[in-house]
């Protein structure tokens, strides 16, 4: 019940106590996260093997809230992407002890797991014949297949949401661009209603206009559902995270200080924030902008 | 490569015995071929080693080798068989089919290509299931020799199915994991969406599957056609009446048909999970061949 205890290493421990969260207790926990760096190939030897034995990270934790957003940052190379799949249990290289509302991760399934963290990848891929079917992919598998899929009108509305108004259900996902393929991609993931996201880089193919309305969609969506949230992202920052952390020469730094509590934050602000322009220069977050 | 061909064809030479057991009438019509015929038969070989030498084709060392070594191995299966059919026991023939299989093994592991470490195993099992079927469907159901366990009948056609499933088998398997070598981020994605290994292999098995029984059905449709299949040229040439060499082979071509589909099944799901961790994490080694 306490998730305080098994974390007593230097890297930040963050508990706020927001008056309409749940104090004290983190949604997702991550102690000790560490990355080897072999390569898949098992080919390389010499520079594969120095990499393996330093390691890409070690000894990361670190914990997040309900409602939260953190934005992760770092070199590249520092192993972002690397944590995402970590926490996500999906990096074979990667160990970590994993938390989520204070259920250790050894007690779910990995399939239920992955349902519950989920890893949305750069590279949107997009099997099936529609961008309908696409999108119930995860409800093919026998993890969510208790889940109701999104109706048509459910997935309408979250294309419109996202700036593919002019997409139709039926459409062929092979027709679409690089940026509607990462937004139905996003989406798809995103209906699933996961508790805590891993969004790696999805704003890497998309214009500034796209992906700001991408970011105030999913930020909003974490707000609004208490889903907690982590991003690497492709641009400068974009004020919407609560946290910021940065993730270099192996170690992560929580950088904290001006956070506000998610769930101190009533959802309309974000909405109209959201429904301004892109907001760096928003009071609230500019330590964060910097 | 071209053992298993010889081994088919030693089982075609076999395939006369058959004949021989089956029937019949005209054993005066049998032409035995002198040492002038092995003769001529060699001297084809030469002129097909000159013209490669000639052409530069870069076989001229490899092909004299294969051929002295495909008669060689005719030969000693042709001694074998004639050896096993006189002492007539069932365990002689038992006896021969195990050397048969551990001998598929290694040419099925040497014909795969770029799959990974440790599935001798799972070949075996493959084919021992698959000859066992054959035995209890083709030689105990269709044939029905006495004794049981004739040789003239079960080792010929043992051998015919043998090859055959080798051929599948390493086709499946080479197929499949060059396909979810080509498929890695699609994998990834859908076990980040909550998919067992099994769901996230099941395209790439599909395709192997696919691709596997495409052979058998064009031999299908070519036989009686385009080709007179080695097993019936073998009977019609040792004197058997045509049409009851026809009802062979297609009893043969019928086998072949199921029992490469059931063998692709079987090996497929018993090396699919040589892609994934124990922690259901994509991760394929493949070992490479020169």
């Amino acid at each position: 019940m306490d998730p305080v205890n098994g974390n007593q290493d230097s890297n930040r421990m963050r508990r706020p106590a927001g008056p309409g969260g749940t104090p004290g207790t983190a949604l997702l926990e991550v102690t000790g996260a560490a990355c080897a760096a072999v390569s898949r190939t098992a080919e390389d030897t010499g520079d594969g093997r120095q990499a393996g034995a330093q390691g890409i990270f070690s000894g990361v934790s670190f914990s997040l809230h309900a409602g939260e957003v953190m934005d992760l940052a770092g070199p590249s190379g520092s192993g972002k992407s690397s944590l995402l799949t970590c926490i996500a249990q999906l990096n074979p290289r990667a160990w970590a002890t994993l938390r989520l509302e204070g259920r250790d991760s050894s007690t779910f399934s990995f399939q239920e797991w992955r349902h519950l963290v989920a890893y949305l990848p750069q590279k949107s891929l997009l099997p099936g014949d529609t961008v309908a079917d696409a999108i119930r992919l995860p409800y093919t598998f026998a993890a969510s297949r208790r889940a109701t899929a999104p109706t048509d009108d459910d997935i309408r509305v979250a294309l419109d949401a996202v700036g593919l108004g002019d997409i139709e259900l039926g459409r062929d996902p092979h027709d679409l661009s690089g940026g509607q393929s990462a937004r139905v991609s996003m989406l798809r993931t995103m209906l699933t209603h996961p508790k805590v996201v891993l969004a790696d880089e999805v704003d890497a193919g998309l214009d500034d206009d796209s992906s700001a309305i991408v970011a105030r969609y999913m930020v909003r969506m974490a707000h609004q559902s208490g889903m907690a949230m982590i991003r690497v992202r492709h641009r400068p920052p974009d004020g919407l995270a609560d946290v910021k952390a940065v993730l270099s020469g192996g170690t992560l730094t929580v950088e904290g200080g001006a956070h506000t509590p998610a769930s101190d934050f009533p959802t309309g602000v974000v909405g109209g924030a959201a429904d301004a322009d892109d907001a760096p220069e928003t009071p609230r977050f500019s330590e964060e902008g910097a | 490569m071209s053992i298993v061909v010889n081994l088919t064809s030693a089982m075609d030479g076999g395939a006369r015995l058959v004949a021989d057991a089956a029937d019949t009438a005209t054993q005066q019509d049998v032409y035995d071929i002198d040492i002038w015929g092995i003769l001529v038969a060699l001297g084809l070989i030469v002129i097909a080693t000159v013209i490669s030498a000639f052409a530069q084709l870069g076989v001229e060392k490899s092909l004299p080798v294969a051929a002295v070594r495909a008669m060689i191995q005719l030969a000693a299966m042709g001694l074998i068989l004639r050896w096993v059919i006189e002492q007539g026991t069932w365990w002689w023939v038992i006896a021969l089919m195990v050397v048969m299989l551990a001998a598929a093994v290694q040419i099925t592991m040497s014909r795969a290509k770029n799959v990974p470490k440790g599935l001798e195993l799972s070949v075996f099992l493959t084919l021992a299931t698959t000859m066992i079927a054959m035995v209890a469907v083709v030689v105990e159901l269709i044939v029905r020799p006495t004794p049981w366990y004739s040789p003239r009948v079960v080792l010929p056609l043992a051998g015919m199915m043998l090859g055959n499933t080798v051929a599948a088998t390493a086709l499946a398997m080479s197929r499949f994991f060059e396909d979810m070598t080509e498929r890695r981020d699609e994998v990834e994605m859908m076990l980040a969406l909550g998919a067992t290994p099994r769901e996230a292999s099941m395209p790439s098995i599909r395709s192997a599957m696919r691709l596997g029984l495409m052979p058998t059905v064009a031999s299908l449709a070519s036989a009686g056609i385009v080709t007179i299949p080695g097993m019936m040229a073998g009977q019609i040439l040792a004197g058997n009446d045509p049409l009851i060499a026809a009802k062979y082979q297609f009893m043969v071509l019928a086998a072949i048909s199921a029992l490469t589909l059931i063998a692709d099944a079987v090996i497929l799901h018993l090396v699919y999970r040589k892609c994934f961790t124990k922690r259901d994490q994509y991760e394929l080694i493949i070992r490479k061949k020169k």
